[in-house]
């Protein structure tokens, strides 16, 4: 069963909330499609009541904006953009992930990669920043038994 | 811990320094906590998973461990249990972005465990280090300090790139002010440019070797040669030009910025040589200086160990200089030990020196 509007709702402005606390850029949820050039897919793996993939893809400049805070560097190497982007997938799922706790459903997930080719189908998010737009590709599956509770809650 | 002193007068050569371990599988984590606690001059070292961070954690010792939480082959959580099964009880900084989950609060209740939520700032590192290594901010006021002679105004700015961003980099386009420089502050490393390195370099090295005789001493070659180069008289070496991180940081950084005496317990380390092998003459021309001005201080510890391991290039200097210095450090009255890669350490000429 595709996961429950409700968390994805929830979901959804802890990203908001986090990633302008992460970055320190505006945020705003959008459904308009901006051309803009390719971005870097990470994807990370969900297990528990809740699995599957949830596959991020943030533009270059969004990426090397958290390189510049952790490494207080204000001209990072566009190399390090692919860091920056597996971490900032890294940090935003764990920080959005604590939304599954407060519903009660037990996951845990994996170490972030790079994902290349098609976005896997799933619950397509798009913000928009300052930096360029990100996607967000909601993936997972939840175990029906946890429906309940969550809709209780 | 680790010994060479190519020192500056106002600096302390021989210090008590904590040993730190960044565990994380992202090298951009690592980096941001290393870049935040390099200026308190602490002995970093990396772990890329947990299998690593159980080794490393389990069999030296450390004052602190930063560990991830999620990470490949083995997860920070599983490799806290078995560091703590093993003993060990250095105090542990768990980084997650996940802060709620049943693991998490489990691996607090094993001990000595605090949590610093990602993303974290390099101010939040560096008061979570001084809280629990009881580590002095003033450090941050006084950083260590490089002497640039340049020709080319943009070479300031492409060394800042290449180096540590905590480095005070004193640079001047006169050579009466570099003088003056060199006498307020006494820097452990000079690097210098000139039109016309042959017939002029040596003579530049020359003066500022006499004002700085324990430092270490670079021409920047604009014609970007790549040969290897040997220490010739005052001057250590010609580095070629732009400057690269791998000489930046991972030689001039590594080599003559660092504090570079460690002293643990009784024990007294080198630094060793880190670097690109061409470098390596004028690692061991510094380390023999730096031998040389212990000696005449004569604030050596009683067991000194001179890590020499990843060392294999040009096996006759390396086996000459460790002659030398051997025979130095015992005339002073000390007792060194010398760590050796398994090439020189069976080396017939260096029977009489004690190897670990």
């Amino acid at each position: 069963m595709t996961l429950d509007h409700h968390i994805v709702d929830r979901f959804r402005s802890v990203v908001v909330s986090q990633l302008h606390e992460t970055v320190g850029l505006s945020v705003n949820i959008t459904s308009e499609g901006i051309e803009e050039p390719p971005g870097i897919a990470v994807v990370l793996d969900f297990a528990g009541d809740i699995s599957g993939p949830i596959t991020w893809v943030f533009p270059q400049e969004l990426a090397l904006e958290l390189v510049r805070r952790l490494m207080a560097d204000p001209d990072p190497s566009p190399e390090l953009a692919i860091d920056g982007a597996t971490e900032l997938a890294n940090i935003l799922t764990g920080r959005a992930s604590e939304v599954f706790e407060h519903y009660g459903v037990r996951c845990e997930f994996g170490t972030p990669r790079v994902h290349e080719g098609a976005l896997p189908p799933g619950t397509v998010v798009q913000l928009s920043t300052d930096a360029g737009s990100v996607e967000l590709v909601l993936s997972m599956l939840v175990s029906t038994s946890r429906i309940a509770t969550i809709r209780a809650k | 811990m680790r010994f060479t002193a190519r020192s500056s007068p106002d600096r302390a050569d021989v210090r008590d320094v904590p040993r730190v371990l960044l565990v994380d599988d992202s090298a951009l984590i690592r980096n941001s906590i290393q870049t935040a606690l390099e200026p308190y001059g602490l002995d970093l070292a990396h772990a890329e998973n947990g299998k690593v961070a159980v080794a490393k954690a389990t069999s030296s010792r450390w004052d602190l461990i930063f560990l991830d939480v999620v990470m490949p082959i083995m997860d920070g959580i599983q490799a806290l249990t078995e560091i703590r099964g093993a003993g060990v009880k250095t105090p542990v900084v768990l980084t997650t972005s996940v802060s709620t989950t049943t693991a998490v609060t489990s691996a607090v209740k094993l001990g000595g465990v605090t949590y610093l939520r990602k993303p974290f700032t390099p101010d939040a590192i560096r008061l979570t280090a001084e809280k629990l290594l009881k580590l002095d901010r003033s450090v941050l006021a006084s950083p260590p300090r490089m002497l640039l002679l340049h020709t080319d105004p943009h070479t300031p700015a492409a060394l800042a790139k290449v180096l540590p961003p905590h480095i005070a980099i004193d640079a001047t386009s006169s050579l009466g002010d570099a003088l003056d420089l060199a006498e307020a502050h006494g820097h452990s490393l000079v690097v210098f440019e000139t039109d016309n390195l042959i017939e002029s370099g040596q003579e530049i090295s020359s003066v500022l070797r006499e004002q700085l005789p324990a430092a270490g001493i670079f021409a920047l070659d604009a014609t970007g040669t790549r040969e290897p180069w040997r220490p010739n008289g005052a001057l250590d070496g010609v580095l070629p030009k732009p400057l690269d991180a791998t000489l930046g940081r991972g030689f001039l950084y590594a080599n003559f910025l660092r504090p570079l005496v460690f002293v643990d317990k009784n024990t007294t380390r080198t630094a060793g040589f880190q670097g690109p092998v061409a470098h390596l003459p004028a690692y061991l021309t510094s380390l023999e200086r730096a031998v040389q001005q212990q000696c005449i201080r004569r604030d050596l510890s009683q067991e000194i160990r001179i890590d020499l391991c990843d060392v294999e290039a040009d096996p006759a200097a390396v086996v000459a200089l460790v002659s030398r210095i051997d025979t130095q450090l015992r005339d002073a009255g000390a007792a060194p030990t010398f760590q050796l890669g398994p090439q020189l350490a069976k080396s017939p000429d260096l029977s009489h020196v004690l190897i670990v």
